[in-house]
């Protein structure tokens, strides 16, 4: 049993680490842009049939192309917040959560259009068996998955207070119209931190292509428990977001293991219910904020 | 520069609201008898199961065109069959307002849903307008039991799928299989049939150890990996959808788990030949008790190699049934002579379809609840990476193999 329990955690962590890269995103593009993007999951599909579609082409190792991924995400990241979102960047909060989700119909039927509903997946050589440590096993894509998320977010830690744009964005995210006064050019800050947001998402779903099978609707799953984790870590916090994650992927399978897996997902929400009434700026948000 | 954006904007805005408006189709045809006889179908197109959902279509499609092709309903002038589709997108609300709106436009007849939750209410909608609905692919016994008038199912339901599977393992099993856990997804599908054998597998001889259950869109599978770990049973019975349990045979496989034998209960991944095409060797062996076509019938083969010819891809199980339902309500049609809905009603309750592709030794007949009284499972088992009809003897391919 104790073991068990060891190595529940030990899966909950790897996962929740995937689970922390897509709530990132989730999390800075609320933080600079108040905006909740409800097509966050759809974009998460996209990375994958990216990855998958690359990866076939090329035929090589889903790892190799993350830069591609990354980069083109980034891009369609930033076209889609240039041409789209900023176009109600002002509007009242209903008609954001309207574009954001019919962007999510969009995509989804983008993709049964070209892809088709066929299930699809990966198969990586070398990664099929898992790591056995004594009595433990680790799954290499998660494990691969999890050391390319921490990379990740020490790079955008990185970008975020070590560079200019970085000092911009969060400026941005402060008060808005205060950057703007400070001669912040807020709309290619704006794209840029919608682009890392969805780069981020886009990055989690070619990490996921491994480790499960994708249709249309596969990223779907990942929309809410992004919503949970980056409520639960405090909106705009990149720390928190990813302590969140860890925290939310440990619970979700020690829930599955002890209680069983229906209920996993109905502890998930309690918990989003519970910080939403008891400490709505999150774990590790300000008073007040 | 600033043109360029407003067009750019204008034409992305469009493209949303365009796509949100592709639901709505063409309304056409009424009772005119040179008109086209518009059967519906309601399946969850997008969603979870879209990959089924587009497989039972194509089936369907197929069965129109070869009656079409045939030349139509013969009484009734040779009057062509028109396919009509709806999306319930895995959703029971929207499955029931798909439902009314192919009413709406005039069906004779209604097909679906792939999800029991989704197939109640499209079967109330059609009790309820007075149109016949065949079952494409549901298992829910209850609901059955409503003394609905206008609704049939060709395939088993979870009560014969699994007192099937505790006759076929009883006469199958060997002594040294004394173990067994049950993983079953968390739906009603899966719940019903996991109730019905968690109570009687003792009777087979085995003893469950552990029963293990999950929700069907789960992205991960460890946790439950790890409780048929410690339970190390002999026997693993699962009862799952395509995409899960593709995702547990993975997270096995990575911890180089094994059992004396792995046996489905009506499993959308076992019986799937995509599911061996992706895991190959390490599924050898595996069995599910589940629907299927006949495999001594040549009319089966035929339709299996058309559709594989047209589509690009193995039929699947569920297709067989798509395939079916048509064929069973132009047979209703053609004895009914008539579109009027209680005719036909009358006509599919007397149905008697010896021509039929399922492993049944008699035709499709339908008791006063519209169940087919023929109907049953069969055992296949993945040998050589193929499937293969081990059990009941009348139907099988081949022999079971139980000494991994």
């Amino acid at each position: 049993m104790g073991i068990s329990v060891i190595q529940s955690i030990i899966d909950g962590i790897l996962m929740g680490g995937v689970y922390a890269l897509a709530a990132l995103g989730v999390s800075l593009i609320f933080g600079v842009m108040k905006i909740t993007n409800f097509a966050h999951g759809a974009l998460i599909t996209v990375g994958m049939y990216m990855t998958y579609e690359v990866c076939t082409m090329l035929g090589v190792n889903p790892y190799i192309i993350l830069p591609i991924v990354i980069l083109a995400m980034f891009v369609i990241g930033f076209i889609m917040q240039r041409y789209l979102m900023n176009l109600i960047i002002n509007a009242p909060g209903h008609n954001q959560l309207l574009l954001t989700l019919g962007m999510s119909i969009v995509i989804h039927n983008l993709i049964l259009l070209i892809f088709s509903a066929n299930p699809r997946t990966v198969i990586v050589s070398g990664f099929e068996k898992a790591i056995r440590i004594g009595s433990f096993t680790i799954n290499k894509p998660k494990l691969t998955a999890f050391v390319i998320v921490v990379v990740v977010a020490v790079l955008i830690y990185f970008v975020l207070y070590k560079t200019d744009m970085g000092k911009a964005i969060r400026a941005t995210s402060m008060q808005r119209e205060g950057a703007t006064l400070m001669g912040i050019n807020v709309k290619n800050v704006n794209a840029t931190a919608f682009g890392i947001g969805i780069a981020c998402a886009g990055l989690a779903g070619a990490l996921l292509t491994p480790i499960q099978y994708m249709s249309p609707t596969s990223g779907d799953t990942y929309q809410l428990t992004c919503f949970v984790i980056a409520v639960f870590g405090g909106l705009g916090n990149i720390g928190g977001a990813i302590a969140a994650g860890l925290i939310i992927g440990v619970v979700q399978s020690l829930a599955s293991f002890i209680l069983g897996g229906s209920w996993s997902d109905m502890i998930i929400y309690l918990i989003f219910v519970l910080t939403l009434l008891l400490k709505p700026t999150g774990l590790f948000g300000k008073k007040g904020g | 520069m600033k043109n360029l954006k407003r067009t750019v904007s204008i034409i992305l805005t469009l493209i949303t609201i365009g796509t949100m408006f592709t639901g709505c189709g063409k309304q056409t045809g009424s009772d005119d008898p040179e008109s086209t006889i518009k059967i519906g179908s309601v399946h969850p197109l997008t969603g979870n199961y879209a990959y089924e959902a587009q497989s039972i279509i194509n089936a369907q499609k197929l069965a129109i065109e070869e009656i079409n092709n045939a030349g139509g309903i013969k009484s009734l002038d040779g009057r062509k069959l028109e396919f009509v589709v709806g999306d319930s997108q895995g959703n029971a609300d929207t499955g029931a307002s798909e439902a009314q709106r192919l009413i709406d436009q005039n069906v004779v007849a209604l097909t679906g849903t792939f999800q029991s939750s989704v197939t109640q209410t499209c079967m109330q909608e059609a009790e309820k307008n007075e149109v016949p609905f065949v079952v494409t692919v549901s298992n829910n016994v209850a609901m059955f039991e409503n003394g609905f008038k206008y609704c049939f199912r060709i395939q088993p339901n979870a009560n014969v799928f699994s007192n099937d599977f505790i006759d076929y393992i009883k006469a199958v099993k060997t002594d040294d299989i004394k173990t067994a856990v049950l993983i079953n997804e968390d739906s009603i599908t899966g719940t019903e049939s996991g109730d019905v054998i968690a109570a009687n597998l003792k009777a087979a001889g085995i003893n469950l150890v552990d029963r293990v259950t999950y929700s069907a869109s789960t992205a991960t599978l460890s946790s439950e990996v790890t409780k048929i770990v410690n339970a190390a049973p002999d026997m693993l019975i699962t009862i799952g959808y395509f995409n899960d349990t593709s995702l547990l045979v993975k997270e096995l496989n990575e911890r180089n788990v094994s059992f004396k034998l792995v046996v489905g209960v009506a499993n959308g991944g076992i019986s799937d030949s995509k599911f061996i095409e992706d895991f190959g060797s390490t599924v050898e062996n595996f069995c599910d008790v589940n629907y299927r076509y006949n495999p001594n019938s040549e009319k089966a083969k035929e339709l299996l190699a058309k559709y594989k010819d047209k589509y690009g891809e193995e039929m699947s199980v569920h297709a067989i049934y798509g395939y079916e339902s048509i064929m069973v309500i132009a047979d209703a049609l053609e004895r009914a002579g008539s579109t009027d809905s209680e005719k036909l009603r009358a006509a599919l309750s007397s149905t008697n379809y010896t021509n039929t592709i399922l492993p049944q030794s008699v035709g499709i007949q339908f008791d006063e609840k519209g169940e087919n009284i023929n109907a049953a499972g069969v055992m296949v088992q993945i040998q050589n990476g193929e499937h293969k009809v081990v059990f009941p003897e009348s139907f099988a391919e081949s022999e079971i193999i139980l000494d991994k």
